[in-house]
């Protein structure tokens, strides 16, 4: 019998010293017979065997202790040969039933492979810390406005020099303001080009705590009005600009045509407030003579240890009326009194985390939803597979079982199996993840925060083990059981029997959860398809096609004099018109759609007073050249366009139809001909001349804003009150080509300044695309998820009646033999199999009815409960039931009867 | 007649080794009997330094041991070469043969 340790009886160290004395023992014994065998008496013989032995007893110790460790080190050898046996033995028995491996791993790699790409964005984006010192210190600050329903406000100048000198919560608080920034210079040979900039307070770098790896940040001198020129530059553009000079302190560079000397590199992980950002350039506010801008700065504050976020509100919400005194001009014409008095802001301040993937956190987490569901799904899906193969095994592990297998080895075979299997879905897995990772951060939608750090590494690894393990256990825990509770024996005629009937409902029961999850999915992704339709289809006010756009930004030292950028302006738009194909051209400071350009701005209407004691709601104000809005096709509704421009005078706007509704309460607009109304107290009255059509301008959910639209360019005798400097150009053109036009209007605007990169350029339709791109990566990201769900549960109704089929051969046999048709044999497996199905789906719903609230707000023009995608889905869903039945249908009503009989 | 004991040390588990080689599996007796019987009595094994040097020699993972019972039914703790141990003792047995030959050479020398 081979040496068991397993089998050693009482405590190993006693049982090895017995074995020794046995076997000394047994040798001295010997050694007494043998010399008895030579005619030494018996008692001699005894004395003789002894007395050689006497040293080799008092050394048994030694020998023992020889024993023991040899012992201890053959029980390693053999528990890690053990495991490499049954994990070879696994990989055997897995590659002998080859359908059951690859339906379980590419099941497997699916919901895995899912599931861990939305892990890592969501660890990335949500879960782990900014990349700051002691980031859970940071909090943007913010102002509720309930007077005026504006909330989430920023600073204003005064606000933050308040809450600088005042609170003693905070470590210090700093602002900034995002833009972009035309970089050239007329000496340099690189062509002009447009940088994501930010214009920042020296104090937002001590607060953040993040250190310039060259040089250094501005310091509070240089944030001071009056000081000389300086810039902070990223270390990509420190790269390509410079070469990565290492002499970069005190070169210079050309920002918006102003030369600004370079005092130090930030380090390429530092990317705020966006990943693009490339120039900071010092505010220099001064909160004595505050810019016309009002709220527009963000805030980001450094609490001190150990402060709560509600105490350092508090805090703030007991010194911010002391801006009135401190700070008492709030805008040209305007006092910080009224504005408090009007607006009655509220400090709110949030974690900066939060600031900055708040949008998306939403989203991300209803993917991870319906990951965490597909995994599920996928899981119970192998767990049934491995179940039915258990049972076609059960003969062979009885046999395991008699020949002195225990209960646990038999566990411990399956777990073998699941692990292998398990973990080599997690390989595989892991791989597609990290694809997909890849992908989604070189094409996905490039406004995700955070996108750059996404990144499949050790967090995600230890993610996949734990995954891998407890999809390993799922799969074990239902054989574990029975074979636990009834052990595994050799029993003929199993089929049939109640054990049998009460594992067929249990499979019912989770294919039915397959199916209900499947339903869930599914329903999801076609609500979120057809909110992607009606946004689709809501009329933008404008028409996109055959329009395309870019945009220039002339610096203010450049064109000091606004007489300059009309010139340009006017220039630009004549040789653009006169470029082959275009029909017309316009300028506008804000294109709907886009980000920026925004300007709401309050509106006080002459034939209203009320409103000056009040906040009326604001408008937002654009500046468009005069065939702009004909360029977009925007309706007019009364009155007329502007006039071209050695014809308009200044004093005129347009307004919006809603913002004619609103003030002047008359529908066709008529009523707002002629109105007066003035945009600050200060400035004189400007003349309602027409009224056009509402356009979408934040998103197309969005109702179209009110807006009003003032002339860019005026006559020559007249000064316009609202000329800007950074516009965007539209262009109707009669081909489709917009890649070519766009280039020679790039070429128009060099010609009439070089250092001018023209920058966004884009078509109106890319435009109106990228404002749905999240909605349309959700739904396609959903979507995909209801596939893979939905074909799972599919393969799992199979399953389950593809089994019931093989259970039920000798009925059916019977049957068909006692004259049933083959038709109605099958129709009764197809009627099961819709039977699951559609109490699946009913279950299903019953849960969408639990998670409708948390996805409304993803939706657009339809309700969680939209009868036609309910429907359509649970048809969808009950045709690929009825698929999947057809099969094993088919199979039932070609059971032989003879043979059905015969066997088994 | 130098003391067993020195020459034996180096050489012992050579004996013990194709002691095993020819008689498949022995005890601990067995194989001091076999050595003692087949080199008419001209080497005897001691005993206190068989038992260790088995120990050492299956540390070394030449042999391997298990319980069996003898002809008389009483258990005995047998001892067989290992794959292993079968490679060892070709060397040894060619190490002997070369000490052996250098030795003569030296002693004929005159």
């Amino acid at each position: 019998m081979p040496d068991d340790y397993r089998r050693a009886p009482g405590v190993p160290g006693r049982a090895v010293e017995k074995e020794v004395d046995e076997e000394l023992a047994f040798h001295m014994e010997s050694r007494a017979r043998d010399l008895m065998l030579q005619g030494v008496s018996e008692a001699d013989a005894r004395r003789a065997a002894e007395r050689e032995f006497g040293d080799l007893v008092a050394s048994r110790r030694e020998l023992a202790a020889v024993d023991r460790r040899r012992r201890r080190r053959e029980r390693v050898v053999q528990l890690f040969e053990t495991i490499t046996q049954d994990l070879n033995h696994a990989v055997r028995s897995l590659s002998r039933s080859p359908a059951f491996t690859v339906t379980a791993l590419v099941t497997l790699v699916a919901g895995l492979g899912a599931t861990i790409a939305i892990f890592a964005v969501i660890d990335a984006v949500l879960l782990k810390p900014l990349p700051f010192p002691h980031p859970d210190r940071l909090v943007g600050t913010w102002h509720d406005m309930a007077p005026i329903s504006l909330y989430h406000v920023n600073q204003s100048t005064g606000t933050f020099y308040t809450y600088r000198t005042q609170a003693h919560t905070i470590e210090g608080i700093g602002v900034y303001i995002e833009n972009a920034v035309n970089l050239g210079d007329p000496l340099s040979s690189s062509p002009p080009e447009r940088v994501t900039s930010a214009g920042a307070s020296a104090s937002i770098f001590t607060v953040l705590g993040v250190p310039a790896e060259r040089g250094r940040a501005f310091n509070e001198a240089e944030d001071r009005v009056g000081a000389p020129d300086v810039v902070l530059i990223g270390d990509a553009l420190w790269r390509t600009h410079f070469g990565g000079d290492a002499n970069i302190v005190g070169r210079s560079l050309v920002v918006n045509g102003v030369k600004r000397e370079v005092v130090g590199v930030m380090p390429s992980s530092f990317r705020f407030p966006n990943a693009q950002t490339q120039i900071w350039t010092p505010l220099q506010l001064d909160p004595a003579n505050p810019p016309p801008t009002a709220f527009a700065y963000n805030g980001v504050a450094r609490l001190k240890p150990g402060v709560a976020i509600s105490e350092a509100q508090r805090d703030f919400t007991a010194v911010l009326p002391r801006v009135v005194e401190l700070f008492p001009k709030f805008v040209p014409g305007i006092t910080t009194q009224q504005i408090m008095q009007q607006t009655k802001p509220v400090p709110v301040l949030s974690p900066l985390g939060r600031d900055i993937t708040g949008g998306i956190a939403g989203t991300l987490w209803l993917m991870g939803g319906a990951a965490a569901l597909l995994f599920i799904v996928a899981c119970v899906n192998v767990a049934t597979l491995a179940l039915v193969r258990f049972d076609a095994r059960e003969r062979e592990l009885a046999v395991r079982a008699a020949l002195g297998a225990g209960r646990a080895r038999i566990v411990s075979y399956q777990l073998a199996e699941s692990l292998v299997l398990a973990f080599g879905a997690a390989l595989l897995g892991l791989t597609l993840a990290w694809l997909a990772v890849h992908m989604l951060v070189t094409h996905g939608p490039a406004d995700t925060p955070r996108l750059a750090e996404i990144v499949v590494g050790w967090r995600a690894i230890a993610f996949t083990a734990t995954m891998a393990a407890i999809a390993s256990i799922s799969f074990t825990a239902i054989p574990a059981v029975r074979i636990g509770a009834g052990g595994v024996a050799l029993r003929e005629g199993t089929r049939g029997g109640t054990a049998n009937r009460r594992q067929q409902r249990l499979r019912g029961a989770l294919v039915m959860a397959q199916i209900a999850f499947g339903i869930l999915v599914l329903t999801a992704s076609g609500l979120l398809l057809r909110s992607f339709q009606a946004l689709h289809a809501v009329r933008p006010g404008f028409d996109a096609g055959q329009v395309a756009t870019f945009w220039v930004s002339l610096p203010r030292p450049r064109y000091a004099h606004n007489a300059d950028a009309s010139r340009f302006f006017q220039s630009l738009i004549d040789r653009v018109k006169a470029l082959p194909g275009v029909q017309s051209v316009g300028v506008t400071t804000r294109i709907p759609l886009e980000d920026h350009g925004a300007n709401p701005n309050p509106l006080y209407p002459e034939s209203a007073p009320e409103w000056n004691t009040k906040l009326p709601p604001l408008q937002m104000f654009t500046s468009v050249s005069d065939e702009y809005l004909q360029t977009m096709r925007v309706p007019l509704i009364a009155g007329r366009y502007f006039y071209a421009r050695d014809r308009q005078p200044q004093g005129e706007a347009l307004v919006s139809l809603e913002t004619a509704r609103f003030f002047w309460h008359d529908s066709t607009g008529a009523a707002a001909l002629g109105k007066r109304f003035k945009a600050l107290p200060s400035d004189p009255w400007t003349t309602v001349v027409g009224v056009v059509g509402n356009t979408r301008d934040t998103s197309l959910a969005a109702p179209p804003s009110a807006a009003v639209y003032f002339p860019e360019l005026v006559r020559d005798d007249s000064v316009a009150q609202h000329i800007s400097r950074t516009m965007a150009v539209a262009i109707r053109t009669s081909s489709s080509d917009a890649a070519s036009i766009l280039n020679a209007a790039a070429h128009v605007v060099r010609d009439l300044d070089p250092t001018l990169p023209a920058f966004e350029a884009r078509t109106m339709t890319e435009v109106m695309r990228a404002s749905t791109a999240r909605l349309a990566f959700t739904t396609l990201i959903l979507g995909a998820a209801a596939l893979i769900t939905v074909v799972l549960g599919a393969v799992g109704l199979y399953g389950v009646l593809a089994y019931l089929v093989t259970l039920r051969r000798r009925e059916l046999g019977i049957r068909i033999a006692l004259g049933a048709s083959p038709r109605v044999v099958a129709a009764a497996t197809t009627r099961h199999g819709l039977a699951l199905a559609i109490c699946g789906s009913l279950v299903g719903l019953a849960l969408l009815n639990v998670v409708a609230r948390s996805i409304r707000s993803f939706l657009y023009g339809v309700a969680p409960w939209d009868p036609v995608t309910v429907s359509a889905s649970t048809l969808l869903l009950l045709a690929i039931a009825a698929i999947a039945s057809w099969m094993p249908a088919r199979r039932a009503s070609r059971v032989d009867p003879a043979e059905a009989l015969r066997s088994d | 007649m130098p003391r067993t004991n020195d020459v034996l040390q180096g050489t012992l588990d050579l004996l013990v080794l194709k002691t095993l080689a020819q008689l498949g599996a022995m005890h601990g007796f067995g194989i001091a009997l076999h050595i003692q019987q087949v080199s008419n009595d001209l080497l005897r094994v001691e005993e206190g330094s068989l038992y260790p040097a088995l120990r050492r020699i299956q540390q070394a993972r030449l042999i391997a041991s298990e319980w069996g019972s003898t002809e008389n039914n009483r258990r005995a703790k047998y001892y067989r070469l290992t794959p292993l141990g079968r490679q060892q003792l070709a060397r040894e047995e060619e190490h002997w043969v070369s000490v052996v030959k250098g030795v003569n050479a030296l002693l004929r020398y005159a």
